[in-house]
């Protein structure tokens, strides 16, 4: 915390010579030279660490997406945009794009309404809710590994126990990860079990954040339950919903883990080869880093694009207390 | 305490020096090497290294790091070649790869050299597989291959003899036949690596996977298209289901699997874990017999001469006989050369362990291709063909048509 006065923040913003006296002006004050420095040493570290580990390789993959890097010592040729124009061309690429958009059509809608869903249900005050409070978080915790170990097992077309139960009512046994129109709902099934805890928390302190006299109020206006919820809820809660929806897209778009263990072939006709895994694929069996590169910006314009457009119009639904 | 005089001294020094004089013409050297094995692979050879550091004549020091798996070690390299840092010699994934197509031909010198290998040091296969064009360029230590394991008990059950397993395509065909119709909920045949299987099978039935020199694929003549025909009758007539290797070994395991197609490395794996009779045997073949290998390669990289020197002579300890009988004793991969594998300690190894013996007596009939860029993206595009023929999008001529194109244009994309 900068002492002795907040930082002339709208000087600075002007930016040029004003903005620059002005610092200097506040720095002028020694109390708040030794805060500065003492700021300076506390963030340098970490800074350092994030510049090194984090920006500088973000910079260094956009000048790799621009030449033919494949591995190795030799020098990579610049190609422009030939790595995008690939892509852009590539059926691989749209293909991998359309199996992300199905992730997250299938996957958001249905995370978003039963983390509410179970959310409202956790936020009652009864007996014992700190067990089922624990219990919906914790494939939240399990490792995504074992997990999707685990559920392989449970799809396992010959002796898993979905088939077992689908049997036991007499239904035709299914393939499950193995038939190109399964896989993806069954990848998205554990994607949801796996996730919802997370959601449902943030769902559960904002629902706990919103003020009981605004239920009181609505009560004694005569409000039914479901009006309570429809208007005293749901808006106040549209800062938190927005907060998962946002979460929701940028993680679905980057999901890779989930599916390389569940399905590390990309699953039948490659019907779960994610945008992300395509990107795996390029850089890690087909060591076409120069391409991999530009795939990740693709997947960078992408997911800005959707934030921005989210941003955009969502936030004009979203209430402040 | 006597106190020393200069005397003394130089007594002792004089005393010393004749004890040490000589090893002083060795000066000491000091290497770095990666290796991408854990578990009992990585525990054996790292036993290796530490007898070479406690007895070889010459002053070495092997520093030995686990490098990670194949894929992170192949990372690691990737990373090192540009920036620097490399070891003076590494056990690394695809290592022509990281060495001659870098310009880097230190094995072939030192093969050529003083201290060279004589050609019996290897299987001729071995040779092969280490090669980048037709330059030797990396040395083998742990490889495998892919044989047929065999359920006896779903045999004796499907009234089949269960000491004579398929030798051919169409013993196979005729034998997981009798186990599906005479075994309830039984499965004839399934594959753990789908490319792996479906490369033997264009071997088995004359054809090649690549040129000489693997410049352009070749899989996609009439013998190529064969193979895969010859896949899509095994799903056709329900002998093998499709798309769903993944869980093959499991299901061998589970006692409901005739015949299983993988590599010798689930030797181990199927031994501990089968709760009935089971056997091995070669891949059935059709024309001719045939496998290809896997496995990861010893390579050096360029430092110092002193230490490149170094480096050739761990690795020629690494691969003398001797070794090569203690690695496959402790994990049960194939001996590397004909002497290793006649040798009698192998040979009472396999008397106690016989499922090995299939995958030790294969490599002297497997054939391999030398290493090209866009290997790992031919395999995947052949596992894509053999999905695409097992949904019947397209038919097989259609598919590995479609594959060699493919991998072509990688090779066209990626050559230097």
């Amino acid at each position: 915390m900068i002492a002795g006065g907040r930082l002339p923040h709208a000087a600075l913003g002007d930016g040029g010579e004003k903005g620059w006296t002005a610092l200097v002006a506040f720095l002028r004050h020694p109390r708040r030279r030794r805060d500065l420095i003492a700021a300076a040493l506390f963030l340098g570290p970490a800074l350092i660490v994030l510049l090194t580990f984090v920006y500088f390789p973000i910079v260094w993959a956009f000048g790799i997406s621009f030449t033919d890097w494949q591995s190795g010592g030799a020098p990579a040729r610049f190609v422009g945009v030939d790595n995008y124009t690939f892509l852009l061309n590539s059926a691989d690429f749209w293909r991998a794009l359309r199996n992300t958009v199905t992730f997250v059509v299938l996957k958001l809608p249905l995370d978003m309404v039963l983390a509410l869903a179970v959310a409202l249900l956790l936020n009652q005050r009864l007996r014992g809710m700190g067990f089922f409070r624990m219990a919906i978080f914790m494939p939240v915790v399990t490792s995504v590994v074992a997990a999707a170990a685990i559920w392989r097992v449970l799809y396992n077309p010959s002796f898993g126990v979905f088939n077992s139960m689908l049997d036991a009512f007499g239904l035709p046994p299914q393939r499950w990860l193995r038939d190109p129109s399964l896989a993806m709902p069954a990848v998205v099934l554990v994607a949801l079990w796996k996730g919802l805890g997370y959601n449902v928390v943030i769902f559960l302190a904002g629902l706990q954040g919103i003020g009981r006299v605004y239920y009181e109020a609505a009560a004694i206006d005569g409000a039914t339950p479901w009006q309570r919820f429809r208007y005293v809820t749901l808006p106040l809660l549209s800062p938190v919903t927005y907060f998962v929806a946002l979460i929701g897209v940028i993680n679905s778009f980057k999901v890779f883990s989930l599916i390389h263990v569940m399905l590390p072939d990309g699953g039948p006709l490659d019907s779960a080869q994610v945008l992300v895994f395509y990107l795996y694929e390029l850089a890690f069996q087909s060591f076409r880093y120069g391409r991999a590169a530009a795939l990740s910006f693709i997947l960078f314009g992408i997911v800005l694009a959707i934030t921005f457009l989210q941003q955009r119009f969502a936030e004009k639904r979203v209430h402040y207390e | 305490m006597p106190t020393r005089t200069p005397a003394r001294r130089w007594l002792l020094a004089a005393a010393l020096a004749l004890l040490t004089g000589p090893l002083a013409f060795a000066q000491p050297v000091t290497i770095d090497f990666w290796y991408a094995v854990g578990g009992t692979q990585g525990t054996a050879l790292q036993a290796m290294i530490d007898e070479f550091n406690a007895t070889n004549e010459y002053r070495i020091t092997v520093n030995a790091t686990y490098s990670g798996n194949y894929g992170e070690t192949a990372q690691k390299v990737t990373a090192s070649l540009l920036s620097g840092g490399l070891p003076a010699g590494g056990l690394v994934p695809a290592g022509p790869l990281w060495t001659c197509r870098e310009g880097n031909h230190l094995i072939a010198e030192y093969l050529a050299g003083p201290e060279g290998l004589p050609e019996d040091a290897f299987w001729p296969v071995l040779w092969d597989y280490n090669r980048y064009g037709d330059e030797v360029c990396a040395l083998p230590f742990n490889n495998s291959t892919m044989v047929m394991f065999y359920n006896k008990d779903l045999m004796r059950q499907a009234g089949l003899d269960p000491n004579t397993p398929p030798q051919t395509w169409s013993e196979l065909v005729a034998q997981a036949r009798a186990i599906v119709d005479g075994v309830p909920g039984a499965i004839g045949i399934d594959v753990r690596n789908e490319a792996w299987w479906l490369k033997a099978l264009v071997l088995q039935n004359g054809g090649q996977i690549m040129d000489a020199g693997s410049t352009a694929p070749v899989f996609d003549d009439a013998a190529g298209v064969g193979a895969l025909e010859f896949w899509k009758r095994l799903i056709d007539e329900g002998l093998m289901l499709p798309a769903q290797h993944g869980g093959s070994r499991d299901l061998f395991l589970a006692g409901r699997l005739g015949f299983l197609m993988a590599s010798t490395a689930s030797v181990a794996t199927v031994t501990g874990g089968a709760t009935f009779e089971f056997g091995t045997d070669f891949l059935p073949g059709n024309v001719a017999r045939g496998s290809t290998v896997g496995g990861a390669s010893l390579v050096m990289f360029p430092s110092t001469p002193e230490q490149e020197q170094a480096t050739w002579r761990l690795l020629r300890f690494l691969t003398n006989v001797d070794n090569q009988i203690a690695f496959t004793t402790a994990t049960g991969y194939v001996p590397i050369s004909r002497e290793a594998a006649e040798s009698m300690a192998i040979q009472t190894l396999l008397l106690e362990a016989p499922a090995n013996a299939a995958g030790f007596e294969q490599l002297g009939i497997a054939s391999q291709y030398p290493h090209f860029f866009a290997m790992g993206t031919m395999d995947n595009l052949l596992r894509a063909a053999i999905e695409k023929v097992e949904f019947g999008v397209l038919t097989p001529a259609e598919a590995m048509a479609e594959a060699a194109a493919a991998t072509a244009a990688e090779i066209e994309a990626t050559s230097r």
